[in-house]
């Protein structure tokens, strides 16, 4: 199950240049560290894409804080059980973010 | 020492602001320009350009909009400057700045805009291909008449493109940026949710792109035509819901925060959700759960991000987005007529905001050819000085328009019965009349009456038979205590004679139908005197209220204070005629509304149609007097507008008195210091501001009334003031005097019930 979460965030990454993050804990998490190892920080800035694994309101936030502005938020996790409150302007549309789900069930 | 500098430019700049009597925003505004001013000539002499003044749109605070003069540098290196002749109204973002919504709050003052399209006036060195005159697109354009832009900004508009259409360049250029962050659409169902100008330029840039099934979703109805014309499949409108859509790509071109759910929930799993219209506030639940769920991408399209994308590209992203937009239009390939709109004028930006604001849907661009040519560029301007203040040129009065031209073949003859104060004014003023004399006149006080002819011409009549002779008038003037005025009215009408009457026509309304039966009957005409719609000034609000300027009535405010003196009951303010009749109710009908405030009511009748419908109000009366000393009124006018009418006839030191009547559109104030607001570009005037209207010392009012009048008689037509006029005042009158009597509204009858 973590190898194939793991093959659709790869999937749904831009390509090139660029580091990613990865929030969370867990199994999936840990997974995509090891597979994104050597996209892992060292960069300097932003990240180009946040891979979120928990399915948190506040990770889900974080992470959209965090990117790089024309970055990726990848939600990795399961859905949000509590809704999420956005300032779509600031938080998505002005900084030409993409947030892409990898549906259902997520990681 | 740099400091201390800009300690003592601050100090003199607001020593000169408050010499001119600037205050408040204005003040903040002069100063502004004034610095403004400065910047821009020490950049001029820093880089050795000119420059180059025109007009812009300036929202100078919340909801007010002018247009105001600018300037800006000549091109340099790499720069043209254009003369814009249209400037797209965006009406989402434009709408947003107007009502000071989340995300849109520019500080003030700003210049608004967007995309507009003009002229090349000049072009720097480096600068290929865009000869002076050469047509262009500018995107990031502000509403003014005259720009200079990096020369990579614009392209150039292709032959048989409309400059309207040109000018919509900025918002093609953000409608085509989020269909390209859609992605592949060949073939693809599409759902484009919003209609307004981005949600429609997207949808047809779209279509360029061949898409599959192509479904719009709007608030209104309204928008569905154009929508299938521009090749939509199906439409719906957001209360149908959006149920079953399933589109591969959806574009959000709302701008409403809570239309992101929608957005989510109208795409198939794994497809795309284009933010474009920017939200104003926060989603309380921006639906991630639902992307995630379905595997979406939400993606931002803002032209920021364009903008970011465009430092790291080869090709401008701007100018092939532009590009693609007007070879489409040149093509015909796509159709923008409908979203160029109509041409609005610059001057009346502060209106079509507020018809934004309001939720009227306004598709249409500003066309500053509207102005004249002169005032669009002026060059040369570096040794121009600050205004500080915008010139506002004032309205010279206009009543002498309706002076009679020329003698009549014979004057008119006036019996002026009655010749204390009022009756020696109206004498006066048949004197000096170009068509009217005075034959007769008379009054119970001999020596009135002789003084009168011996000033005005004619002879004392010593009874009222001698001044009633059809032989030697033609017409009275009566300005005679108030209860006599039926009873002459109706012995003149049966002498042939026409009849002229010092307002009120009568005491009361039974007697002014009389007054009216009486002349009728004889064929004579009757008027009563209201002389001051006569006055300059107001004639010339008259014809501003003609031209459009009130828009719709809306409301008229009235207080008139007076501190008559106690001897002004026994004999009027001169004593040349002793008499008490004023401080009876029975001779006077009333104090100080029958006698002061009846003048009001005639001009907001005549001024701005203002009918009164019902009438509240309370009033004081001195222990023992008979008549008001003051009152107030609440009026209802037919169609809605409200008036607040008061009056005072001891109100010690006479404050100025206040008169104002407003619509949807403007408000013109005629006491004190005359002037008109107005957001319509009517009469010359400047919209968005106070334009004084010039009172004229010498008053003539009453001499244009009786030369009005003459001429009306001459011509066989109804006065200016006709017993109609005369009837509806008194009914208002008398309305007013029963709601005080008894506490409650009362309804007014109009001239035409009166009568029946």
């Amino acid at each position: 199950m973590s190898t194939e979460v793991v093959d659709a965030v790869e999937r749904v990454l831009p390509s090139g240049a660029g580091w990613v993050e990865v929030l969370g804990e867990g199994a999936v998490a840990r997974h995509l560290r090891d597979r994104f190892e050597a996209r892992r920080g060292g960069g300097e800035g932003p990240p180009l894409a946040v891979v979120d694994t928990t399915g948190e309101a506040q990770a889900i936030e974080q992470a959209m804080a965090r990117v790089a502005d024309l970055g990726t938020v990848v939600l990795a996790g399961p859905p949000p059980a509590e809704p999420v409150a956005l300032d779509l302007y600031a938080d998505l549309h002005v900084r030409g973010l993409m947030v892409v789900g990898l549906g259902a069930g997520g990681g | 020492m740099r400091e201390r500098a800009k300690q003592l430019v601050s100090s003199g700049l607001d020593r000169a602001v408050a010499a001119r009597g600037l205050q408040g925003a204005d003040a903040m505004l002069a100063r502004s320009d004034a610095l403004d001013w400065a910047r821009l000539r020490a950049r001029a002499l820093r880089r050795q350009r000119g420059v180059i003044g025109g007009l812009g749109v300036v929202v100078t605070r919340p909801g007010r909009a002018e247009l105001r003069s600018l300037e800006v540098l000549v091109a340099g290196p790499g720069e043209v400057t254009v003369e814009l002749l249209a400037s797209a109204i965006s009406p989402g973002t434009e709408r947003a700045q107007w009502l000071r919504l989340p995300n849109a709050r520019p500080a003030l003052p700003f210049v608004p805009g967007y995309s507009a399209a003009g002229r090349v006036v000049a072009r720097g060195a480096g600068v290929e291909g865009m000869d002076p005159g050469t047509l262009v697109a500018v995107p990031r354009a502000r509403h003014a008449s005259v720009m200079t832009v990096p020369a990579g900004w614009v392209t150039p508009v292709p032959p048989g493109v409309r400059l309207a259409d040109a000018a919509l360049v900025y918002l093609a250029i953000i409608a085509g940026y989020g269909v390209r962050r859609a992605g592949g659409l060949t073939g693809e169902p599409v759902c484009v949710i919003g209609a307004g100008s981005i949600g429609a330029l997207a949808h047809r840039l779209l279509m360029l792109r061949g898409p599959g099934d192509v479904t719009v979703v709007a608030t209104s109805p309204r928008r569905k035509a154009a929508a299938m014309r521009a090749g939509a499949t199906s439409f719906r409108t957001s209360a149908e819901g959006i149920e079953g859509i399933a589109a591969a790509v959806v574009i959000d071109a709302t701008g409403d925060p809570d239309a992101m759910r929608s957005a989510v929930a109208a795409a198939r799993p794994g497809g795309i959700v284009v933010l474009l219209g920017s939200p104003r506030g926060v989603t309380p639940d921006a639906g991630l759960a639902e992307v995630q769920s379905k595997g979406l991408s939400l993606v931002g399209a803002h032209v920021s991000a364009l903008a970011t994308e465009a430092k790291a590209a080869e090709v401008d992203p701007f100018a092939e987005l532009s590009r693609e937009f007007l070879d489409a239009l040149a093509g015909g390939h796509l159709e923008a007529a409908d979203l160029s709109g109509e041409p609005g004028d610059p001057r009346e930006a502060g209106l079509i905001y507020r018809r934004l604001a309001a939720g009227e849907s306004v598709l249409g661009h500003l066309d500053w050819s509207l102005l004249g040519v002169a005032e669009r560029v002026r060059h040369g301007r570096l040794l121009a000085l600050p205004a500080l203040r915008p010139s506002i040129a004032p309205v010279r009065g206009e009543a002498l328009e309706l002076r009679a031209q020329g003698a009549r073949r014979r004057p008119l003859r006036f019996a002026v019965i009655g010749c204390g104060d009022i009756g020696l004014t109206n004498a006066r003023a048949i004197a000096r009349a170009r068509n009217a004399e005075v034959t007769l006149c008379h009054d119970p006080a001999p020596a009135l009456a002789g003084a009168a002819a011996a000033e005005c011409g004619g002879e004392a009549a010593d009874s009222l038979e001698q001044a009633l002779d059809p032989g030697r008038a033609d017409a009275v003037f009566l300005s005679v205590p108030h209860d006599l005025h039926v009873a002459l009215t109706v012995r003149a009408a049966d002498a042939g004679l026409h009849v002229v009457v010092e307002k009120p026509l009568a005491t009361d309304l039974a007697g002014a139908r009389e007054a009216v039966s009486a002349t009728d009957s004889a064929g004579v005409a009757l008027s009563a005197c209201f002389p001051f719609r006569y006055e300059a000034h107001v004639q010339t609000a008259a014809r501003l209220i003609r031209a459009g300027a009130l828009g719709e009535l809306r409301g008229a405010t009235v207080a008139f204070h007076a501190d008559k003196p106690p001897s002004y009951w026994l004999g009027g303010f001169s004593g040349r005629a002793p008499s008490d009749w004023r401080a009876s109710r029975r001779r006077a009908g009333g104090g100080v509304l029958i006698m002061n405030l009846t003048h009001y009511i005639d001009q907001i009748r005549h001024l701005a149609g203002g009918e009164p419908a019902w009438v509240a109000g309370c009033a004081r009366t001195d222990e023992g007097a008979e008549v008001e000393d003051a009152i107030s009124l609440a009026v209802g006018f037919l169609g809605g507008a409200v008036g607040s009418v008061s009056a005072s006839a001891s109100t010690r030191g006479a404050p100025a008195n206040r008169f104002e009547i407003w619509g949807d559109l403007g408000t013109v104030r005629l006491e004190p210091d005359p002037a008109i607001y107005t957001e319509r570009a009517v009469g010359g005037i400047a919209p968005g501001r106070w334009t004084p209207l010039v009172e004229d010392a010498t008053d003539r009012s009453r001499e244009v009334f009786v030369e009005r009048f003459c001429s009306a008689v001459g011509a066989g037509r109804t006065p200016d003031v006709s017993p109609a006029d005369s009837l509806a005042v008194q009914a208002f009158v008398d309305a007013a005097y029963r709601a005080v009597e008894s506490g409650e509204s009362v309804a007014i009858a109009t001239a035409q019930e009166v009568m029946a």
